[in-house]
């Protein structure tokens, strides 16, 4: 077959970089392929394995709905919200393209956020102006006493730490206050673009420094 | 607005962190559907923004299992995506570059589209480990299944033009001992290409029924052609 095949060009570049490789075993070196193969099985409409992979990935998106939205109540709702999308879309997920935690973990962060800014597009912006007097949020949170230590917590804020200032307040407002990049902008009274590199560059090298940790 | 293939690259890190507007989310998706590069670098940042989650890991609330899992019990899972390779590849972008009269078991298809994509989905036909399954029946005359396990892709080949009054053709597994599992809802007027690797490692039984819509999730409508045995 002569035509171009974009998804083998994909896994050649992967394989390149022994580096970018091994950020794939940071996530869980143990359970991964088992997370994968329990995802697949939920794909074929296995309760069974639902029910399992609920008790795997279910701390994941309860912690990220919880960090994201804040208010417990809304953070369980989501939570399931999240974990009802995860059974009715399982057939998109393909081992081949990430892993069932990648998988997973996107469809709560993207529930929380949408949550976030339902709830409170309105209300931010009519606070921005005052928010904006507050000093900057703390950047690195302590780990709240519910939360599960784990070598990963470890290695992210390690990681987190290795970034300038700047980098670690667009990610954390980004990520874990739900922030779109245009209010991020507005919060840190930078240039949308500002926003845009110090983002781009703060994950290259969150990629690379969880990487080279693994 | 219209960015430019680079600008639009640049978006992959927001993109990963759901950052994007709406407006720009959409924008960004439908070039990310055409830049296989950009796919892999969302990938890599999401891998990242997971590891930047499962540092937030907390134990759920305990009463949240029972209540996902019986929610769970009444929600329909999305069935895989079926593609007609006539109907795919060809866009704005897209100059036709190839086209190519391949005779599969009597019947004619002219493919279009870029030549990447032909290729890759009429590999499953050529793959070394396919097989076909015929499923003779009444209103499926020599209709064809054909699977290959090793690119987890199948295809249905419609051996003759089909008369299907109304409602759709449905393809099932039959699994022993288990439910039979949804394949693919076609129409039986051209050759349609299945992702099966979410699905099964290998079919047990197939087999056809005609149903009203592609909304049933278990056979309704009396067998029409299999079972056979993949």
């Amino acid at each position: 077959m002569g035509g171009p095949n974009p998804f083998r060009r994909l896994r050649r570049t992967r394989n390149m970089d022994p580096a970018r490789a091994e950020l794939r075993v940071v996530a869980d070196p143990t359970t991964a392929p088992a997370t994968d193969e329990l995802m697949q099985r939920v794909a074929r409409g296995d309760r069974a394995a639902f029910a399992r992979l609920y008790d795997e990935v279910m701390p994941l998106v309860y912690g990220i709905a919880r960090r994201v939205v804040r208010d417990p109540a809304q953070a369980e709702e989501v939570a399931q919200e999240a974990m009802i999308d995860v059974w009715r879309t399982a057939v998109r997920f393909s081992a081949e393209r990430g892993s069932a935690r990648t998988f997973v973990a996107t469809i709560a962060h993207r529930r929380a956020v949408d949550r976030v800014r339902s709830v409170e597009a309105s209300r931010r912006r009519d606070t921005a102006d005052a928010r904006l007097a507050d000093p900057p949020p703390a950047v690195v949170d302590e780990p709240e006493p519910a939360a599960i230590d784990s070598l990963e917590r470890h290695q992210v804020r390690e990681a987190l730490a290795a970034l300038t200032d700047t980098q670690r307040e667009a990610i954390v407002l980004a990520y874990y206050d739900g922030r779109t990049h245009a209010e991020v902008a507005a919060l840190l009274d930078v240039p949308l673009g500002t926003v845009k590199t110090r983002i781009r560059d703060g994950l290259i090298r969150l990629r690379d420094t969880m990487g080279v940790t693994a | 607005m219209t960015r430019s293939p680079k600008d639009l690259r640049d978006l992959a890190g927001l993109y990963a962190l759901d950052a994007l507007e709406p407006v720009e989310r959409d924008e960004f998706e439908r070039f990310l559907a055409t830049s296989p590069e950009t796919q892999a670098e969302v990938e890599e940042f999401r891998r990242t923004a997971t590891a930047l989650a499962g540092a937030e890991a907390a134990p759920p609330p305990a009463h949240l299992r029972q209540q996902v899992l019986e929610a769970t019990a009444t929600v329909r899972q999305e069935r895989p995506r079926v593609v007609a390779l006539t109907r795919r590849g060809v866009s704005a972008m897209t100059v036709a570059v190839a086209a190519a009269l391949v005779v599969i078991a009597g019947v004619a298809l002219v493919l279009t589209g870029r030549l990447g994509e032909a290729n890759d989905q009429l590999a499953v036909l050529e793959a070394s480990d396919a097989v076909w399954v015929a499923l003779d029946g009444e209103a499926t005359p020599n209709l064809r299944v054909v699977w290959s396990a090793s690119r987890g892709e199948a295809a249905v080949v419609p051996g003759a033009t089909p008369t299907l009054p109304e409602g759709v053709y449905a393809l099932w597994n039959l699994p022993t001992g288990g439910d039979p599992q949804a394949v693919a809802f076609f129409d039986g007027s051209e050759t349609v290409y299945i992702d099966t690797a979410a699905l099964f490692r290998e079919p047990e039984q197939l087999a056809i029924t005609i149903e009203p819509s592609a909304d049933v999730v278990a056979p309704t409508g009396p067998i029409v052609a299999g079972p056979a045995r993949a």
